[in-house]
C-alpha cells in the first residue's frame, strides 16, 4: 500500500531524526519544489530559492523540535511561514496572500501549499479579527460575492462592507508584520 | 545562502544528520524544579520563612490554618498556566491555549477585581498599607530572581525551542520564570493585602514579561 504525500514525509522525519540520511536526503530533496512553491506563490521576488535554502537549513537545525506523534504538514508550513515573516520584516518584500487559494483543490503537480494548510492559516488569521469583520471578509475574498451581495446578506451598507474589509484587512497585514501594498486589491 | 546550489546544500546536510531526541517536556520540568528549589533556597536562607509557617510547620499543624498558603497557591496555579503557555508556544506550529490564556487573564482581573475591592471598602490609604515596608525589596527579588530563573531555563531548555512568535515566547518565559520566583518568595513575604500582591508580586511578573517580550526577539530567534 503506498503512502499518502504527508504521511510519507512524516515517516522520513521520523527517520532522519534517527540519524537516517537516506530518508533524510529524500525528504529534502522532495521538501525543495514543495517550499519553492510555497514562497513563490506568496513573493514576487526572485528570493524564492534563497529561501528555500534558509528553510532546508532551518529545518536540519530545528528538526528536534518535530513532535513524531504529530502530522508533518503542520510543523514544515509553520517552518515555512516563520522563514517567510521573517524574509519580509528583513528585506520589507511584498507578500501576496490569495485568500480565495484556500479552495483550490491540492494541486499536486503544482506542489503548492495543501488546501487543508492554506484554509488553517486563513482560518487562524480570520479568527484574530471581529466576528462581523471576519464573516464579511470570508463571504467576499473566500467566498468571492459581490459587495451587493454581502451588503445584501449582512444588512449594511456598500460603503460600510468596503470600509469593513478594508479595515479588516490592513489589520490581517498587520498581525503578520507585512508592509503596506501588499493587497493589491484592498482598496475600497 | 546561494552560493551553494541547493541540491548540493540537501547532500550536506543529509551527510551531516545524525540521530537526535525529540524535544521533550523533562528539560522543561527540570527548569520548573531546579527554578522552585533554587529560588525557595534562596528566599529561606537570605530572608527566612513566614513567620505563621514556621510555626504552622514547627508544632506539625500544617493544615490548621490553610489561608497562610492561599498566596502561594494563587501563585503557583498562575505560574502553572505560565509553563503550560511555555509548552504550547515551544514548536514553530504552537499556539497559545485559549482556555489558559483565559484562565491567566481572569487570574489578573481577579486581583485587580479584589484591589478595587478593597479601596472602595477601607479606602485607598488603608489598602496600600504596606506598600513602603519592604516592597522594593519584594519586588526586586521577583523581577531579578525571575530574570535569573530565565537565564536558567535557557540553559535547561529553552533554547532548543523553535517557537512561531520568539517575542510572544519570551514573555511567557519571562513571566513563568518570574512566577515561579514569586511562589518561592511567598514562602517569606507577610503581605496579603490584594494591592500588594497586585502592585508587588505581579507586576515583576508583568515587567520581567515585557522585558522577556524584548529579548525573545534575539533570544529566540532562529
Amino acid at each position: 500500500m503506498s503512502l499518502s504525500q504527508p504521511d510519507l514525509w512524516q515517516q522520513q522525519m521520523r527517520a532522519a531524526q534517527r540519524g537516517d540520511a537516506e530518508a533524510y536526503r529524500a525528504l529534502l530533496t522532495a521538501l525543495r519544489p514543495w517550499l519553492s512553491a510555497y514562497f513563490r506563490r506568496r513573493l514576487q521576488s526572485p528570493d524564492t530559492e534563497d529561501l528555500t535554502q534558509i528553510t532546508l537549513v532551518a529545518v536540519h537545525e530545528k528538526r528536534h523540535t518535530y513532535d513524531p506523534t504529530a502530522p508533518f504538514m503542520p510543523w514544515i508550513a509553520a517552518v515555512a511561514r516563520h522563514k517567510l515573516i521573517d524574509h519580509v520584516r528583513k528585506y520589507g518584500r511584498y507578500v501576496h496572500v490569495e485568500l480565495n487559494e484556500m479552495n483550490e483543490p491540492v494541486d499536486e503537480a503544482s506542489l503548492g501549499l495543501p488546501a487543508a494548510i492554506a484554509r488553517r492559516d486563513v482560518q487562524v488569521l480570520l479568527s484574530q479579527l471581529p466576528v462581523d469583520q471576519a464573516r464579511v471578509i470570508r463571504l467576499h475574498k473566500v467566498e468571492e460575492l459581490s459587495l451587493e451581495d454581502v451588503s445584501r446578506l449582512t444588512g449594511k451598507s456598500v460603503a460600510a462592507v468596503k470600509v469593513i474589509v478594508h479595515r479588516g484587512l490592513k489589520k490581517l497585514r498587520d498581525s503578520v508584520g507585512v508592509p503596506r501594498k501588499v493587497y493589491e486589491d484592498e482598496q475600497p | 545562502m546561494s552560493n551553494h546550489n541547493t541540491p548540493d546544500l540537501i547532500e550536506s546536510l543529509s551527510q551531516s544528520v545524525n540521530p537526535v531526541a525529540p524535544m521533550g517536556r523533562r528539560g522543561l520540568w527540570l527548569w520548573v524544579g531546579l527554578s522552585l528549589l533554587a529560588g525557595t533556597a534562596f528566599v529561606l536562607t537570605v530572608y527566612g520563612a513566614r513567620p505563621e509557617m514556621r510555626l504552622l510547620l514547627s508544632e506539625g499543624r500544617v493544615a490548621d490554618n490553610l489561608s497562610a498558603y492561599a498566596k502561594t497557591a494563587f501563585f503557583i496555579g498562575l505560574a502553572a498556566l505560565a509553563v503550560w503557555q511555555v509548552q504550547a508556544t515551544a514548536r514553530p506550529e504552537g499556539a497559545l491555549n485559549r482556555v489558559q490564556t483565559g484562565l491567566l487573564g481572569l487570574a489578573v482581573i481577579a486581583l485587580t477585581t479584589l484591589t478595587g475591592m478593597d479601596v472602595a471598602l477601607s479606602g485607598l490609604p488603608a489598602a496600600m498599607t504596606g506598600l513602603s515596608d519592604g516592597a522594593p525589596v519584594c519586588f526586586l527579588t521577583i523581577l531579578v530572581g525571575g530574570m535569573a530563573g530565565l537565564g536558567l531555563g535557557w540553559a535547561v531548555w529553552l533554547r532548543h525551542a523553535a517557537p512561531g512568535n520568539p517575542a510572544l515566547f519570551g514573555a511567557l518565559s519571562a513571566f513563568a520564570a518570574s512566577a515561579l520566583m514569586t511562589v518561592a518568595y511567598t514562602l517569606h513575604c507577610d503581605h496579603d493585602a490584594p494591592a500588594y500582591l497586585l502592585l508587588i508580586y505581579l507586576a515583576p511578573n508583568l515587567v520581567a514579561a515585557l522585558i522577556g517580550s524584548v529579548a525573545g526577539r534575539w533570544l529566540f530567534r532562529w
